[in-house]
């Protein structure tokens, strides 16, 4: 069974590839762009490494889609800003993140500002999950 | 029922899942193609793009792969390899960039933006040419960025003045085995890649007012031009830029 400790140590090593830095000064918990300093295209070439080493499809806006679970666009934000529900959404999703860094009036494009190694390995297991059973085995 | 002028020819669309890659596949199957998409993050679209050519009756596959990456175009040829014998449509689109002033530019971000742009040609070319026949057609994508300063452009238009130059010294390398290579620079045309430009309105306002036709154009209207460009009448075309911009160059 696929869970977050045996994903993590190849993922650590991806992230630590494509951010060109040590793999020691990646964590679980490192946030990707205020830690280790991810920028935009840097979320592009990882995703692609990922679902090369994995064997899984990750669909863009997989993630902020993940994240709104049952919601709508509409229920989810306004006007590019969370909503009440939307955060609470929000938070149940990226669990692993500490509580203060879900700061007042998020906006939906800052969301990856959130993302750890952590949130990675977990969207790793769930595109593995949501696979049909032929293609885990293959 | 007019006649199918790319019937029997296999065409590989880079960037193939989306916006103008997708509408050139599309263009390209209803000219009888069958056609090979190659996508990096897109997989849901590629997915429908490979619906749609085979609703049409072609055969399609889609094949995931970093384009500026070397290593990643030769495991793309080798798969393709075991889906098709042959290319005769190579159509380098896929793009991206980092939009930002020039001065507030990193190092990364130039390779980033060469890398995917421009070098990826010379990738894709070193690996499709033992597989081309002769009189087959390259075409590249480019934008009229290569020649003008448009704000927060200064990377990719570079890279696609690099990407020019590539296509004219391909040219001449290519041409003893009869293959030929262009460059289509297209105008402003509303693609998802327009979504990230924070003067988005003010770029589409600019190309509607210059526009000879009225109106901006469609990612159809590109498809149309890469088409042409792949036509056998086309077979003096070589090392050419290809304004395809309804007038916008020329006015103003």
């Amino acid at each position: 069974m696929m869970n977050v400790e045996n994903v993590y140590p190849k993922v650590q090593e991806i992230i630590a590839d494509v951010l060109v830095i040590d793999a020691v000064d990646v964590s679980l918990k490192s946030r990707l762009i205020a830690d280790l300093g991810a920028e935009s295209i840097d979320f592009l070439d990882l995703v692609f490494q990922l679902e090369k080493e994995f064997s899984v499809k990750i669909p863009r806006g997989q993630l902020e889609k993940n994240a709104r679970g049952t919601l709508t666009e509409e229920e989810f934000e306004s006007g590019g800003v969370l909503t009440a529900e939307g955060m609470v959404a929000l938070k149940n999703y990226l669990n692993e993140v500490p509580e203060e860094h879900f700061t007042p009036n998020l906006k939906v494009n800052e969301i990856p500002m959130l993302f750890t190694v952590e949130t990675f390995c977990k969207l790793i297991i769930a595109a593995k999950a949501a696979q049909p059973a032929e293609a885990v085995t293959a | 029922m007019s006649e199918l002028l790319l019937a029997n020819r296999v065409a590989l669309i880079t960037g193939g899942a989306r916006g103008i890659g997708r509408a050139t596949a599309l263009k390209l199957a209803r000219s009888g193609a069958d056609i090979a998409i190659v996508y990096f993050n897109s997989s849901d679209e590629a997915e429908i793009v490979v619906n749609e050519i085979e609703a049409l009756g072609r055969r399609a596959v889609a094949f995931q792969a970093n384009v500026a990456d070397h290593a990643s175009v030769k495991d793309l040829f080798k798969a393709f390899k075991t889906h098709f014998d042959t290319l005769d449509i190579l159509v380098s689109n896929a793009a991206s960039g980092v939009l930002k002033p020039a001065l507030k530019m990193s190092t990364k971000h130039w390779r980033w933006c060469m890398e995917t742009n421009a070098l990826a040609l010379n990738h894709l070319v070193t690996e499709a040419r033992p597989l081309m026949p002769q009189g087959s057609s390259v075409v590249a994508l480019s934008s009229l960025g290569a020649a003008r300063a448009i704000p927060n452009y200064a990377f990719i238009g570079a890279s696609k003045a690099a990407l020019e130059a590539l296509v004219r010294s391909l040219s001449l390398e290519l041409a003893p085995d009869g293959i030929r290579i262009n460059t289509l620079s297209a105008g402003v045309v509303d693609t998802d890649a327009l979504k990230h430009f924070p003067n988005r309105e003010e770029l589409l306002d600019q190309a509607e007012a210059r526009s000879l036709i009225g109106r901006t154009m469609t990612p159809g209207d590109v498809a149309d031009g890469v088409y042409l460009l792949c036509l056998p009448e086309a077979r003096l075309l070589m090392g050419q830029t290809l304004f395809l911009d309804a007038g916008f160059s020329v006015t103003g």
